[in-house]
C-alpha cells in the first residue's frame, strides 16, 4: 500500500486498463511527495522520447497533427 | 484490541499525581461537573493518539493563542507530562503506549512529543494497530468543539471534513501534483528559436511565408519557407534564379541590404562579433606521444619537452662521436700510404675519401653529418620541427579566431561614435548604454593587442628554434623553456580575450534587442535581422520544432491522463460517499428513530473537489417518501448535533476503530435523545465489539448509560478538581464503596449538621458495604463458593462488625471495626448529633486503610 496515497489501489481499479493514468498513478507508490514528483516527471520524460526506430536526427518522421501550430502553441 | 487502563499526568487540568483509570468493561463512563477536567481527559487521549490537539487547529485564531496549552499551568517545568494507555492486543499481552510532552506549543511552533510502545520509540500510534483518520480529526475522539465542526464550518471546510472522514483526501494529492505538472509545463518558455519564429510570423509580411513551418519539422520545408521570407524583402532577382537560390545566398543578399538601411541610422551589425571567438587550445599529439588527438596545452608541452630532450641528447651524442673521430683521422692522414695516395690525386683531395682539401671545417662538418646520419639526429630534428609547428599553428588558429571576433565598431571614428550615441538614445537605449558597450569593445581590441604581442614573441622564438634544428645544431640555452612560457602567455591572453568578448557580446545582444524595434520601424526592416539570424540556424529550428512537438504531445497526454485520474478519483469518492451515507443513516436511525425529518445522503457537488451536499428527507407522515432538501438548511440545532455525531460514528465504523471516546456526545439541551443514545447507539457500538469511553457532565446521561448496560458491567468514574495545583482527581465510582467515600469526603468537613449527618450516613453504609465484602471474600477463600452479599441484606454495622473481625488481616483491625461501629452508628439517628468532623475524618481514613489492607490480601475483594 502506498504510504503517500493509501487509496491508490482503489484509484487504480477505477482507471481504464493500460491507460496513461495507470502509469502516472504508479508514480505515487511511495511515502514522499518529492519522490512522487520525480517519478511523475520521469514518466512524462519517457513520453517525450522519440519512437524506438527513429534516429535522434533533427527532423522527425512523426507527423504533427494538421491543426497543430508547432511554434505558436503553448509549451 | 482493548484498553485496560489510561494514566494521565500533568496534562492540562491533571496534576503531578498520575491519575489512573482501570477499565474492566467495554464501556466506561466518566462523569464530572463542568470545569472538573473532563475535556482535559478526552483531549489527553487525542494527544496520545496524534501528539496534538484539534482545539488549536479548529478553534485557534492565531497559533500563539495556544502557547503552553498542554502542560498544567501550575506545574513546574521539570514535572513530566504524559498520557499512557495499556492495550491488550491479539497476543493477549498488555502493551504500554505512552506519549510524553517534550515541548509545549510555543508561538507558531507546534508542540513536540515522544511516543513509545513498551518503552521503544515509535513514529505513529498506527504502528500499534490503532487506525488514524486524516487530519484534522485524526483520533477517534469526539470532542464538543468537533461535534458541530462538520456542520458549522464553511462549505469548503465541511467538504474537507467529510473527505477526511471518508479517507479520500489523499487522492487530491494525485490530482494536484498532476495539475501542477501540467501548469508548470505550460508555463515553461518555448525554445528561443521558436520564440523568434513566432515573433517573425507576427509580422504580417512574413506570416504567409512561414506558415508551412507551423505544421512540419522537415529541414527542406523550413529552408524553403525562410528563403521565401528572404525573397520578400531582399533586392529582387530573376524569378527563375530565385527558385533555385540556396538559402545562404538569399540571406547573403538580404544582409547588405539590411546593413545599408541601418547604416544611416545605427549600424548595429558593427556592434556584434562577426564571428564569436572560439579559440581552441587543443592539440594533436599524433606521432609525438600516445596518439592523443585532443590534448590540452600542458599535455602538448609535456610531449614537446620530450621531443626536445630527445633531439638535444642526439646532438650531444653526435658531437661526442665527431670529437672522438677527429684525432684518428688526423693520424691516418699522416701515414705514408695515405700520403702516397696523394700523388695519384693531384687535385689535393683527401686521400681517404677523395673529398677536396684535408680536415677543414667543412670537412669536419661533413664527417659530423655522416655521423649524425648514423645517430638518426635528422629524424629527431624532424620530430622536433613537427612538434614545434603543431604548437605554433594551434596558437596561430586561436589568435586568428580572436581577431575575427572584434566587432567593427572599434574602428568607428570619433564623429561616428558621437552620432551613433545620439541615435541609440533616440532608438530607446539608455543614455550611456552604447557608450559602455563601445568601451567594452575598446577593451576587447586592447586585449587583442596583448594576444598579438604574446603571439609575436612565440613566432620569433619558434623561428629561431626551427632554424637551429634545421641545421641540426644544439638548441640555445633556455630557448625551449622560453617558448613554453610564451605559449602559456598566449593561452592566458586568449582566455582573457574570450572573457571580455563574452561580456561584450552579452551587452551587444541586450542593446540590439532594445533598439531593434525602433530601428526596424525607422528603417522599414522589421524582422529582417531576426530572419537573418534564423537563416543561420535551420537545423537548430528543426531540432527545436521536433523537441517542442514531442513536449507538447507529452503535455497533452499528461493533461488527458490527469482527466482520467480525476474521473477515477470521483468514482472512488462516490463509492465512499455511498458507504458513508449508509453508515451515517444507520447511526442517525439509531439516535433518532421514528422521526419524519431524517438524514438522506451525502453527495458530491460537481466534481466534489470543493463541495459536498448533505441532504435531508422531510416526510409528511411515517413511511412516506420525503422531500429532499439541504440538511443544513432544514435541520434544527439538535438534528445538526445528531448529524455530526452520526458522521463521526460512521467514520469510526468505516475505519474499524476499536476504541471510541465521546466527550458529551448529547448536548444538555437534547435531553430526549439521551436514552436513544445510551441504549441504541452505545449498544450498537458495543455490539460491533468497540470499546466505548464516554465523558459527560450530564448525570442523567451517566445514569442512562449505567442502567442500559449494567448487565455488561460499566466502569464508572467521577472527575473532581478541588485544588487546581493538585489537579483533577479521577475516582472509580462504579462500586458503591468508592462513590460513598467520595460523597462523604465532600461533606464531612462541613459546619452544617445536615451535611455531616449525610457524610456520617455515607461512611456507615460504606463500612457496611466493606464489611460484607470482607466476610463474603473470606468465606469464599474458606471454600464456601455460594457465599454472596445478599446473605447479609438488612444487616447493620453492629451485626457485621463481629463477622468481619473473623477475617482480620492486621492485629489492630478489631479495634478499627469497633471504632467505626461506635462512631458511625450514631449517624444513623436523626435525633442525635452527627459525629464531629475530626471523627468523620478518622473514620474515612480508617475505612480507606481497611480496604487497602484487604485488597492487598485479596485482589477480588470488591468483585464478589
Amino acid at each position: 500500500m502506498s504510504e503517500l496515497v493509501p487509496n491508490l489501489a482503489e484509484l487504480v481499479e477505477a482507471l481504464p486498463p493500460a491507460s496513461d493514468g495507470l502509469e502516472l498513478a504508479a508514480a505515487f507508490d511511495t511515502s514522499r511527495v518529492d519522490e512522487a514528483r520525480s517519478a511523475l516527471r520521469a514518466v512524462v520524460a519517457t513520453w517525450e522520447q522519440p519512437p524506438q526506430h527513429e534516429a535522434p536526427a533533427a527532423s522527425s518522421d512523426e507527423t504533427p497533427p494538421e491543426d497543430q501550430d508547432l511554434f505558436g502553441g503553448p509549451g | 484490541m482493548k484498553v485496560t487502563y489510561l494514566e494521565i499526568c500533568g496534562f492540562r487540568a491533571f496534576g503531578t499525581e498520575a491519575q489512573r483509570l482501570d477499565f474492566d468493561s467495554r464501556l466506561a463512563v466518566i462523569h464530572a461537573d463542568n470545569s472538573q477536567g473532563k475535556t482535559s481527559l478526552a483531549e489527553s487521549v487525542e494527544f496520545l493518539f496524534t501528539g496534538a490537539t484539534t482545539r488549536r487547529l479548529l478553534l485557534g485564531g492565531s497559533p500563539s493563542e495556544f502557547e503552553d496549552a498542554l502542560r498544567n499551568a501550575h506545574l513546574a517545568a521539570t514535572n513530566p507530562v504524559y498520557v499512557e494507555m495499556g492495550l491488550v492486543g491479539e497476543d493477549d499481552k498488555v502493551h504500554v503506549v505512552r506519549r510524553e510532552l517534550v515541548s509545549d506549543y510555543r508561538g507558531a511552533s507546534d508542540c513536540t512529543s515522544r511516543l513509545t510502545l513498551d518503552g521503544s520509540e515509535c513514529r505513529s500510534i498506527a504502528e500499534v494497530g490503532l487506525p488514524l483518520s486524516d487530519p484534522p480529526l485524526a483520533a477517534p475522539v469526539l470532542l464538543e468543539h468537533t461535534l458541530r465542526y462538520a456542520v458549522s464550518a464553511k462549505p469548503g471546510e465541511r467538504s474537507d471534513y467529510f473527505k477526511a472522514l471518508l479517507e479520500v483526501a489523499d487522492l487530491d494529492i494525485v490530482q494536484a501534483e498532476v495539475a501542477a505538472l501540467v501548469a508548470e509545463r505550460e508555463r515553461a518558455p518555448r525554445p528561443h528559436l521558436l520564440t523568434k519564429l513566432s515573433e517573425l510570423s507576427s509580422i504580417a509580411l512574413f506570416d504567409g511565408a512561414l506558415d508551412p513551418i507551423r505544421h512540419t519539422t522537415e529541414v527542406g520545408i523550413i529552408e524553403a519557407a525562410l528563403r521565401h521570407a528572404c525573397h520578400l524583402v531582399a533586392p529582387p532577382i530573376d524569378s527563375l534564379a530565385a527558385a533555385d537560390e540556396p538559402l545562404s545566398h538569399a540571406a547573403g543578399r538580404l544582409r547588405p541590404a539590411l546593413e545599408s538601411r541601418q547604416l544611416n541610422v545605427l549600424p548595429v551589425v558593427d556592434l556584434l562579433s562577426p564571428s564569436p571567438a572560439s579559440p581552441s587550445f587543443r592539440f594533436s599529439l599524433a606521432g609525438l606521444s600516445q596518439s592523443v588527438e585532443d590534448a590540452s596545452l600542458e599535455e602538448a608541452i609535456l610531449a614537446f619537452e620530450g621531443v626536445a630532450s630527445d633531439y638535444e641528447q642526439r646532438v650531444a651524442a653526435v658531437d661526442a662521436s665527431t670529437a672522438e673521430a677527429l684525432p684518428l683521422l688526423r693520424v691516418a692522414l699522416q701515414t705514408n700510404q695515405v700520403t702516397n695516395i696523394g700523388a695519384e690525386h693531384p687535385s689535393g683531395d683527401c686521400p681517404l675519401c677523395l673529398t677536396p682539401e684535408g680536415l677543414t671545417e667543412a670537412r669536419i662538418e661533413a664527417i659530423r653529418t655522416e655521423i649524425a646520419d648514423h645517430q638518426n639526429l635528422a629524424g629527431a630534428a624532424g620530430q622536433f620541427r613537427q612538434a614545434l609547428q603543431g604548437l605554433t599553428s594551434v596558437a596561430q588558429g586561436a589568435v586568428r579566431s580572436c581577431r575575427l571576433a572584434v566587432p567593427a565598431a572599434q574602428r568607428w571614428s570619433a564623429d561616428s561614435r558621437l552620432t551613433h550615441l545620439q541615435a541609440a538614445v533616440r532608438l530607446g537605449a539608455e543614455p550611456g548604454q552604447l557608450d559602455r558597450l563601445l568601451d567594452d569593445i575598446a577593451d576587447l581590441a586592447g586585449s587583442l593587442a596583448n594576444v598579438d604581442s604574446s603571439h609575436g614573441t612565440v613566432v620569433a622564438t619558434a623561428r629561431r628554434l626551427s632554424r637551429e634544428v634545421e641545421r641540426m645544431q644544439p638548441l640555445g640555452p633556455q630557448e625551449v623553456d622560453d617558448l613554453i612560457t610564451e605559449l602559456r602567455a598566449v593561452d592566458f591572453s586568449v582566455g582573457h580575450f574570450t572573457t571580455l568578448q563574452a561580456r561584450a557580446a552579452a551587452s551587444a545582444s541586450t542593446f540590439v534587442e532594445i533598439v531593434t524595434p525602433e530601428l526596424d520601424s525607422g528603417t522599414d526592416t522589421a524582422g529582417w535581422s531576426t530572419l537573418l539570424d534564423l537563416t543561420d540556424q535551420v537545423h537548430g529550428i528543426a531540432e527545436a520544432l521536433v523537441h517542442h512537438q514531442r513536449r507538447s504531445a507529452a503535455t497533452e497526454r499528461l493533461r488527458e491522463a490527469g482527466k482520467d485520474l480525476s474521473t477515477a478519483g470521483r468514482r472512488v469518492l462516490d463509492q465512499r460517499l455511498v458507504s458513508m451515507g449508509e453508515e451515517v443513516g444507520r447511526w442517525w436511525d439509531l439516535l433518532r428513530p421514528d422521526e419524519l425529518t431524517v438524514f438522506d445522503s451525502i453527495t458530491r457537488k460537481g466534481t466534489g473537489k470543493k463541495y459536498l451536499d448533505v441532504t435531508a428527507a422531510l416526510a409528511p407522515q411515517p413511511a412516506a417518501t420525503g422531500v429532499v432538501r439541504n440538511a443544513l438548511a432544514v435541520f434544527s440545532n439538535s438534528q445538526l448535533n445528531a448529524l455530526g455525531l452520526s458522521a463521526f460514528l460512521a467514520r469510526c465504523t468505516l475505519l474499524s476503530t476499536p476504541i471510541v471516546l465521546l466527550d458529551d456526545p448529547v448536548p444538555g439541551s437534547d435531553r430526549e435523545h439521551r436514552s436513544t443514545f445510551a441504549s441504541n447507539v452505545v449498544a450498537a457500538l458495543l455490539d460491533d465489539d468497540r470499546q466505548v469511553i464516554v465523558t459527560t457532565h450530564d448525570s442523567d446521561l451517566a445514569r442512562h448509560l449505567h442502567a442500559s448496560h449494567q448487565h455488561l458491567g460499566v466502569d464508572e468514574f467521577k472527575a473532581v478538581l478541588s485544588d487546581p495545583r493538585q489537579g483533577t482527581q479521577v475516582l472509580r465510582t462504579g462500586d458503591d464503596f468508592e462513590r460513598l467515600m467520595l460523597d462523604a469526603s465532600s461533606q464531612m468537613h462541613s459546619p452544617l449538621t445536615a451535611n455531616r449527618q449525610a457524610a456520617g450516613n455515607g461512611l456507615r453504609i460504606a463500612a457496611e458495604r466493606l464489611a460484607k465484602h470482607v466476610v463474603v471474600a473470606g468465606r469464599r477463600r474458606d471454600g464456601d463458593v455460594a457465599a454472596a452479599l445478599a446473605d447479609y441484606d438488612n444487616k447493620n454495622l453492629k451485626d457485621l462488625r463481629p463477622l468481619a473481625t473473623q477475617y482480620c488481616v492486621r492485629s489492630n483491625e478489631p479495634g478499627q471495626w469497633t471504632l467505626l461501629a461506635r462512631l458511625l452508628n450514631d449517624a444513623d439517628h436523626d435525633t442525635l448529633d452527627p459525629p464531629l468532623p475530626a471523627d468523620l475524618k478518622n473514620c474515612h481514613a480508617t475505612l480507606r486503610q481497611l480496604k487497602r489492607q484487604h485488597a492487598q490480601a485479596d485482589s477480588d475483594l470488591m468483585r464478589s
